[in-house]
């Protein structure tokens, strides 16, 4: 199998480049779909093959080099393997429904670019391979900024993306070098490799963990360094914006580098991150409740879900890590369904203001369908994965934390209700305006890739369970590395009344 | 075939017949292939008749078992053993595990063959009440949601499993308010009920979670001690009984429309008459009384939760009484009424005539779904009586309202029509600061974000701000009139 992870990172590369260099507009998004499409095949085979053995490594490594004692290495397992469709059907899901306003070749390039670096991000284990990843994903976003005609909003908004682009980068290098430089000294044969047992010096920890969180904090826009990512989804380009929110690099990070490199750390400090992202959650559900822009409020909803994540991480029991991870697909399928749902209303109307928007459901019942159908799930009806993922994180926090439980369920009823809310403002009650009577409702390529997106929200909520096999073994061992126990099978072994289990929060 | 395997199969039919309707014409619907009335009414009255008869040969079967029929059809995820903690007694130790079970007993198979035979009637009365409405489909299609959602909720054997039919049925519910969405009143209507079933439904969660840490299953067989309703009981200490008792009563007051937070049950009288009678009069107004009696152990083993439950139906039948007689239309004030003697319900789980609030739960229901269908007819049917009894409209006061003194009585009039003031209440103590809370945070955001780009986020978006390639835009732009 050598060579396979590799591929699987550069072929969405590969793509941008072939897609670069075709011969027209329309020719470079064809080539970027039938690309996604293949692309979102390829992946989802891997992840049935890790279904059916969740014990299965598969790792490309070179040599490392002279000086840096980095190398190259990549490797598939239960953890990442299920974020690879995930991103490869955020990529397909916009190149084949998003606005054709959002799909210039510079688009495409730019979703396929980022495309690639999200699943480099999940395949990496060198610490270097996987910064480098992690900044160049958020290149293209800024290209695309950049590059908007002067005097737009877009073209505004890069000055306030560079800056957290920058807030968010330079933690990450220092904590990469801090880990290298530590670990060298410590006679690490390869001290940036993740899987070089040599461990941080005692004295090192704190310091990774803040810079790494502070990294973390950023991309996941939660409080007080959120403000970039509600506007970048109500005033980004539709694909890189939901590409950065649904692929939850933070919170991958956060399991893939963060706990095992510093438990001890760890243990001490992520119940903090989490109070952080918990204040996050609720603030920006708040904020969300009194938008009048139908972008901007699922852009805060969406955010609030995300920081929500980082909360069941926290609570480190394996009902709160199953709950997150779950929660974390449920996020990057219902935000990609509901930021299309609202460009398909702005190609359509010209506007998403809810001010100037209703009755949309008598022109375009389908997409009200679908706005609704993504709104229960983003909100977790019973039957979506967003249910069983807020049922695990409740039963993670309830008794123990009580506080933090009522801080979730506020959050979710207050998402709940603006979700709903702008529903029945922006669909039911008397239309505002008419619309040309050419404009139509879904067409079938934007309906495929709705009731894709539902459908997909749908089979996992209602049979989850081959997910949460997969992740069990990764959800032990985190398990272990953040309780300092021994063979930890979901909850099932652990002591009733144990505190370690569930004091993470204080 | 053994009774057992019987058992399950029709446990099965009742529950998955109505979805088999729902998922088909969610489909079609959702390609634009909707099928004609006829066949969207057949579809739904076939597969609810169906789903009917498989209740009655259940509860037929339960009748001729000697005690609860527990139903197992596995679990939708597992996170660990179990069977060890629950054997030690360790009940923090279980690991969750979802379980699809259903309990048939007194109360759920009672609860099943009402809810089919209302909604089966109340689906063929809409077919001639519907015809030539243009929500036909989308009013059958919820129809059948909900049927399949309070299936769920009523035969349910454990508060996870409850928690799925409750929502769904206020899902459908919630829809069927704003059925007529073109004009803003049942929009306002929905999002109310929705505002309130949204908030209460959290109780019913908590509810679960705690019971299946406390006792180590939310399993209402497996929780009470493995004893038949309305006998089952639990050995849960007080306190947890209470905290447990206290979030379902708070699930129970907002779908059961009691008080403080049952303003929303008039107004949402909004939807069509026929969905208004089956979910207002016959069963979704009724299911926070199911919600009480199933909970009925919990409720009796804290004498602070009888306190709780007792107040709640008092006040409720109280308010509605009085609000109900100052309403001058035929549907808000059987929506008073109605609330009026779900309060009294409520009031006999405190007193613990559960075999009592059964039968008047199942009389009520059966008579408010026929006043309410009857409805539209009401000042029709008035008006012939009058004529027939060439009757002189006279002073028709109360005895009640002939003693109060006038002062009084035009006091709480007003208090009355003003529902006692319990919308502006909660709107002062809760909507409005929250509101205030959100504006203010939300300006602060813009600010910041006006500081770093100079974009102003409170102007409208417009399309110029967005296209990359607007002639190449497969939708055109084109809106008129806009304000």
């Amino acid at each position: 199998m050598s060579g396979l992870v590799t591929a699987v990172v550069a072929l969405p590369f590969v793509a941008a480049l072939i897609v670069r260099g075709a011969r027209s507009e329309s020719r470079s998004l064809a080539i970027g779909r039938a690309f996604a499409l293949g692309y979102l095949a390829l992946v989802s085979i891997i992840a049935v093959v890790f279904l059916r053995d969740p014990s299965l490594v598969v790792r490309d490594t070179s040599a490392p080099l002279a000086v840096l004692h980095a190398r190259w290495h990549l490797e598939l397992d239960g953890l990442s393997a299920p974020f690879l469709p995930l991103a490869a059907a955020i990529a397909a899901g916009v190149l084949l429904a998003a606005p054709r306003a959002e799909l210039g070749r510079a688009s495409v390039q730019s979703v396929l670019v980022a495309t690639g670096c999200s699943v480099g991000v999940y395949c990496a284990e060198d610490l270097l391979l996987l910064a480098s990843f992690w900044i160049a994903g958020l290149v293209p976003a800024t290209v695309a900024l950049h590059q908007a005609p002067d005097a737009t909003v877009r073209r505004k908004l890069a000055r306030m993306y560079d800056a957290y682009f920058v807030l968010g980068s330079i933690p990450i290098v220092l904590a990469v070098l801090v880990v290298g430089v530590s670990r060298a000294r410590a006679g690490a044969a390869l001290p940036f490799d993740l899987s070089e047992p040599t461990p941080i010096p005692p004295g090192y920890g704190p310091a990774v963990f803040f810079l790494i969180s502070w990294a973390l904090l950023t991309r996941k826009a939660v409080a007080p360094l959120h403000s970039w990512l509600p506007v970048m989804i109500e005033r980004g380009p539709v694909g890189l914006a939901v590409l950065t929110a649904g692929t939850h690099l933070a919170a991958f990070l956060t399991l893939r580098v963060l706990v095992p490199l510093v438990p001890e750390a760890s243990r001490q400090w992520l119940p903090w991150l989490s109070w952080i992202a918990l204040a996050s959650a609720v603030l920006q559900a708040l904020m969300a409740l009194s938008q009048r822009d139908l972008r901007r409020a699922v852009g805060f909803v969406t955010t609030s879900q995300l920081a929500l994540v980082l909360v069941g991480l926290g609570a480190s029991g394996a009902e709160g890590l199953h709950g997150s991870m779950l929660q974390m697909l449920s996020i990057g399928f219902v935000s990609l369904g509901q930021v299309l749902a609202v460009a398909w209303i702005s190609a359509r109307t010209a506007t998403t203001d809810l001010r100037r928007l209703g009755g949309l459901a008598a022109k375009f019942p389908r997409i009200a369908w679908v706005f609704f159908l993504l709104g229960l799930a983003s909100v977790g009806a019973p039957g979506t994965i967003a249910w069983v993922a807020e049922d695990l994180l409740l039963h993670a926090l309830l008794v123990h934390h009580p506080f933090v439980a009522a801080a979730l369920l506020a959050v979710t009823v207050l998402n709940g209700i603006t979700i709903l809310r702008v529903f029945f403002q922006a669909f039911f009650g008397e239309p505002r305006g008419a619309i040309d009577a050419r404009v139509s409702d879904l067409r079938p390529r934007e309906w495929v890739v709705a009731y894709a997106v539902i459908a997909a929200i749908a089979t996992l909520g209602i049979a989850p369970q081959a997910l949460i096999e997969l992740r069990r073994t990764t959800v032990d061992g985190l398990v272990r590395s953040l309780t300092g126990e021994q063979s930890i099978h979901g909850r099932g072994q652990s002591s009733p009344g144990d505190e370690t289990h569930h004091a993470r929060i204080p | 075939m053994s009774d057992s395997t019987l058992a399950w199969w029709l446990g099965g039919a009742t529950v998955a017949l109505p979805f088999a309707a729902v998922l088909p014409l969610l489909f079609l619907g959702g390609i634009g292939a909707k099928p004609s009335e006829r066949a969207t009414a057949r579809a739904v009255l076939v597969l609810c008749g169906l789903s009917t008869l498989s209740a009655i040969g259940l509860a037929a079967l339960w009748l001729a078992h000697d005690g609860p029929l527990v139903l197992r059809y596995g679990s939708i995820f597992d996170l660990g053993p179990r069977g060890h903690a629950l054997a030690t007694g360790d009940h923090g130790a279980a690991g969750y595990r979802f379980e699809v079970d259903l309990l048939v007993d007194r109360l759920s198979a009672t609860m099943s063959v009402l809810s089919g035979v209302l909604s089966w009637l109340t689906a063929r009365f809409s077919v001639r009440y519907l015809h030539r409405e243009p929500g036909f489909f989308r009013y059958f299609l919820l129809l059948a949601l909900f049927v399949g959602g309070m299936q769920i909720a009523v035969l349910a054997g454990s508060y996870d499993l409850l928690f799925v039919g409750w929502e769904l049925a206020g899902i459908s519910s919630m829809l069927l308010i704003a059925f007529f969405h073109l004009r803003r009143g049942p929009a306002r209507a929905a999002t109310r009920a929705m505002l309130t079933y949204r908030v209460t439904d959290v109780g019913l969660l908590v509810a679960g979670v705690l019971l299946h840490h406390f006792a180590g299953s939310s399993g209402f067989f497996d929780a009470f001690e493995h004893r038949a309703w309305p006998e089952a009981q639990t050995h849960l200490a007080s306190s947890r009984a209470f905290v447990i008792s206290a979030a379902l009563v708070f699930a129970a007051i907002g779908k059961s429309a009691l008080f403080p937070l049952g303003t929303w049950l008039p107004r949402a009288m909004e939807g069509p008459t026929p969905s208004s009678a089956l979910f207002y009069g016959g069963l979704a107004v009724h299911a926070g009384v199911y919600l009480l009696l199933r909970s009925a152990p919990l409720i009796a083993a804290s004498h602070a939760a009888t306190v709780l439950v007792a107040f709640v139906g008092i006040a409720t039948a109280l308010w509605a009484t009085i609000a109900g007689r100052t309403r001058s239309d035929v549907k808000s004030s059987l929506a008073y009424a109605t609330v009026t003697q779900v309060g009294l319900m409520v009031v006999g789980v405190a007193l613990r005539l559960y075999n009592v609030v059964l039968l008047y739960m199942v009389a009520h229901a059966c008579l408010r779904t026929l006043q309410l269908l009857r409805a539209p007819s009401a000042l029709h049917d008035a008006e012939a009586i009058r004529a027939a009894l060439e009757e002189q409209r006279g002073d028709d006061r109360s005895i009640v309202e002939r003693l109060v003194p006038a002062v009084i009585a035009r006091r709480a009039h007003a208090l009355a029509l003003e529902d006692f003031h319990m919308d502006a209440v909660v709107e002062r103590v809760i909507v409005r600061p929250v509101l205030a809370l959100s504006s203010a945070l939300d300006r602060a955001e813009r600010r910041w974000v006006a500081a770093m780009t100079g974009v102003d986020l409170d102007a409208p978006t417009s399309a110029s701000d967005e296209p990359e390639l607007d002639r190449k835009s497969d939708a055109p732009r084109a809106v008129e009139g806009r304000s």
